[in-house]
């Protein structure tokens, strides 16, 4: 048995209310680590072409890896599935305390299929599993479930991983939150839950860590990584801006750098953008600060409005949420921006992504595509607080033109139509981070930010792009927590499991691995009814605007300029031009086994 | 032939050099002139330059500050040789999320 892993998967099937415990593939755990890695590797092999995202066949998995509970930074989750959002894989990351919680209960993951007859939540303590009744807490936001959980529990220490009133009324961008502070956001994890009648996933752990192979050289690599953090040198600048600010310091730093995102991606840079900075936040709202388990980072900063008609509202705002929940929508107005993602919060919706929705919607407004009358009477101007409030709970409900709303860009654009789709700042029905696609992606890529958001697997998202990203979510490791290089991660995994890859060369090949399996799965599924893949890998006509204002001033990416970042994207992993990975890269990579499948879904044609 | 590089300097490290938004240099480049050199050049032709983008007492650009030439990046290795018409970009790190 390799150290590091608990061994075992949790396989739950919700229709008949039985459970089993699915062995660790150890040629699996070895060729693909654990997290994302493995959860696409049990989504490939345990679902047929063509699930549906909602249907009884999907798998929600959520997993941790073999360093999972072991540093600080490595208290990280991996959600994956079929997206209702974009048809794609679905897949998205959380921290906190959960995955570590699961971990000393003894499993690497749990899996859940089928569908319950009524609304159910799952309780794991240690070998004993129960499926429980949920009636009265369906239609509850997650801070009232989180309590409600560990009182019936009657264990403060119990953790929870719930969805929202937004998961329940599958919307597409509803999302999977762990003690109602920490997001598994992106691309509908939540909706695939809510499917399931399947309202949260208890966990209570006891066993502690799995043998590790060399604990003396797990615990050394861990100790330097507390102190490379707080250390002199060049990690300490980064670590104190997490703990001092946090992401919301990235406000007025992207602006700065001319990569804002204002008024739906229309300028790079904006002269309001201090009202939304960190500094401000921690002068007039900050209340309390927090962190995942053992991580000496602490980049939650948790704030309050203390006056006005918003009063009493609470979030954990972090940058990419609130920068398309604010910068987006043109909302200079800190306790807004705090209103607004603790409605998306408590109602378990990716801030992000309904952030992109609603600044389409203002531009459309704007534009007279959509009317007032269209928008139930709202006046949804930029910057009205009101205005975007309610359209987010209507979107979260399902409520009058919410409803058309709530299913996501591929859902609704056909819908809406006329000209619309050229400022839907998405890629195949994945809303963009909070980075303008002309900037330079730095994390260690050389392409621009349109490229990343067109390539990505799960569509137009700032992260998995890249081999580093595929690996963090696999290991799992915070991207935050930037104590431990690339290197040092390889090190802990050895360390953890008694492998033996090597840095940077086995590094990079299993990173062209994770990207490739996820291009492979897609492609199996139709690459979202839209292939070849380069027909799918695409940027709305926006994105290629030029800008006029601030930093950002007269820069521009072109469609020459993203082609050939794409098409050196393609090359650089081992695809054709069509975007289609080659037979022998896949082969090279030890995925054959994808070929088949490919091959009937026309990857190389008929 | 002369040799001649651009230099692309990104916002806010344009500041540097005075500006807000993006600032391109053109610098001659000697035959076989590594980056580090050359990154030493205009740190000491520019105080700003110096102070934001290129430590000179330790010999390496600061640790917020990504390089790319011709469209590849540039992690440490200053010895790279610089060539006539090479694309230098200069940009902050971003992180966030």
């Amino acid at each position: 048995m390799m150290g590091g892993y608990a061994g075992k998967h949790l396989e739950v099937d919700l229709t008949d209310g039985s459970f089993k415990n699915v062995p660790l593939d150890e040629w699996a755990a070895k060729t693909f680590i654990g997290g994302q890695g493995y959860a696409n590797w049990l989504l490939w092999k345990m679902t047929e072409p063509g699930t549906e995202p909602l249907g009884p066949d999907n798998l929600l998995i959520v997993s941790t890896g073999p360093i999972t509970g072991l540093a600080g930074g490595t208290d990280r989750g991996d959600a994956t599935f079929k997206s209702p959002l974009t048809g794609l894989w679905g897949n998205s990351q959380f921290g906190g305390f959960w995955c570590s919680e699961l971990k000393f209960a003894g499993y690497d993951g749990i899996i859940l299929r089928g569908m319950a007859e009524n609304p159910v939540f799952l309780w794991v303590k240690d070998d004993e599993t129960e499926v429980m009744d949920a009636r009265h807490i369906w239609g509850k936001g997650v801070a009232e479930t989180d309590q409600i959980i560990k009182e019936e529990l009657k264990d403060p220490l119990v953790r929870v991983l719930c969805i929202g009133p937004a998961g329940e009324n599958l919307c597409g961008e509803a999302s999977l939150v762990q003690n109602a502070q920490h997001y598994a956001a992106r691309t509908g994890g939540g909706a695939v839950m809510g499917s399931k009648n399947v309202k949260a996933i208890a966990v209570r752990g006891t066993k502690g860590m799995p043998p590790l192979a060399d604990p003396d050289e797990c615990f050394r690599i861990s100790e330097n990584d507390v102190k490379t953090k707080w250390s002199e040198r060049s990690m300490h600048r980064r670590t104190y801006r997490w703990l001092k600010f946090g992401p919301q310091a990235s406000h007025v730093e992207r602006a700065d750098h001319g990569i804002g995102i204002f008024k739906n991606f229309d300028e790079g840079d904006h002269p309001d953008v201090p009202s939304l900075g960190g500094p401000r936040q921690l002068r007039m709202c900050r209340v309390r600060d927090d962190s995942c388990t053992y991580c000496p980072v602490g980049c939650i900063h948790t704030s309050l409005v203390r006056s006005g008609p918003m009063k009493g509202s609470y979030a954990s705002p972090k940058w990419d949420s609130t920068a398309n929940i604010a910068q987006q929508t043109s909302m200079f107005d800190m306790n807004g921006m705090v209103y607004c993602n603790a409605i998306c919060n408590d109602l378990g919706m990716d801030a992000e992504g309904v952030g992109n929705t609603v600044a389409w919607a203002m531009e459309c407004y704007e534009k007279g595509i959509l009317s007032r009358e269209d928008l139930d009477g709202l006046d949804l101007t930029w910057g009205n607080v009101e205005a975007e409030a309610k359209l987010i709970w209507k979107i979260c409900h399902r409520e009058g033109v919410g409803d058309l709303l709530a299913g996501g860009f591929k859902h609704f654009l056909p819908e809406v139509g006329r000209g619309s789709e050229d400022f839907a700042m998405q890629s195949k029905g994945c809303g963009f981070g909070g980075y303008q696609p002309y900037a330079w992606h730095t994390f260690g890529m050389p392409y621009r930010w349109g490229v990343a958001y067109s390539v990505n697997d799960i569509g137009g998202h700032h992260n998995t792009a890249s081999a580093s990203a595929y690996w963090n979510n696999s290991l799992t490791y915070c991207s935050f927590a930037t104590g431990l290089n690339d290197r040092k991660k390889l090190d802990l995994l050895n360390a953890a499991t008694g492998y033996d890859l090597t840095y940077p060369e086995d590094w990079n090949r299993y990173g062209l691995r994770f990207i490739l399996f996820a291009r492979a799965y897609n492609i199996r599924e139709g690459y979202g009814g839209v292939m070849p893949p380069s027909e799918a890998d695409v940027l709305p006509k926006k994105a290629f605007k030029k800008f006029t204002y601030g930093a950002a001033e007269g820069e521009q990416m072109t469609v020459e300029d993203w082609l050939e970042g794409r098409l050196r994207w393609y090359k650089d992993h081992g695809c054709d031009e069509r975007g289609v990975p080659t037979k022998d890269a896949l082969r090279d990579l030890g995925l054959e086994f994808t070929i088949d499948e490919m091959e009937k879904a026309g990857a190389w044609g008929t | 032939m002369t040799n001649e590089v651009k230099i692309e300097i990104l916002p806010w490290l344009s500041r540097a050099l005075g500006k807000k938004s993006k600032v391109t240099l053109t610098e001659r480049v000697r035959k076989g002139e590594s980056l580090k050199s050359l990154l030493e050049r205009i740190a000491l032709k520019h105080d700003g330059f110096g102070a934001m983008i290129y430590d000179i007492e330790r010999g390496s650009p600061y640790d917020t500050v990504v390089i790319f030439v011709n469209n590849q990046s540039i992690s440490g290795d200053l010895k790279l040789k610089i060539k006539n018409g090479d694309r230098i970009i200069i940009t902050p790190f971003y992180s966030g999320g």
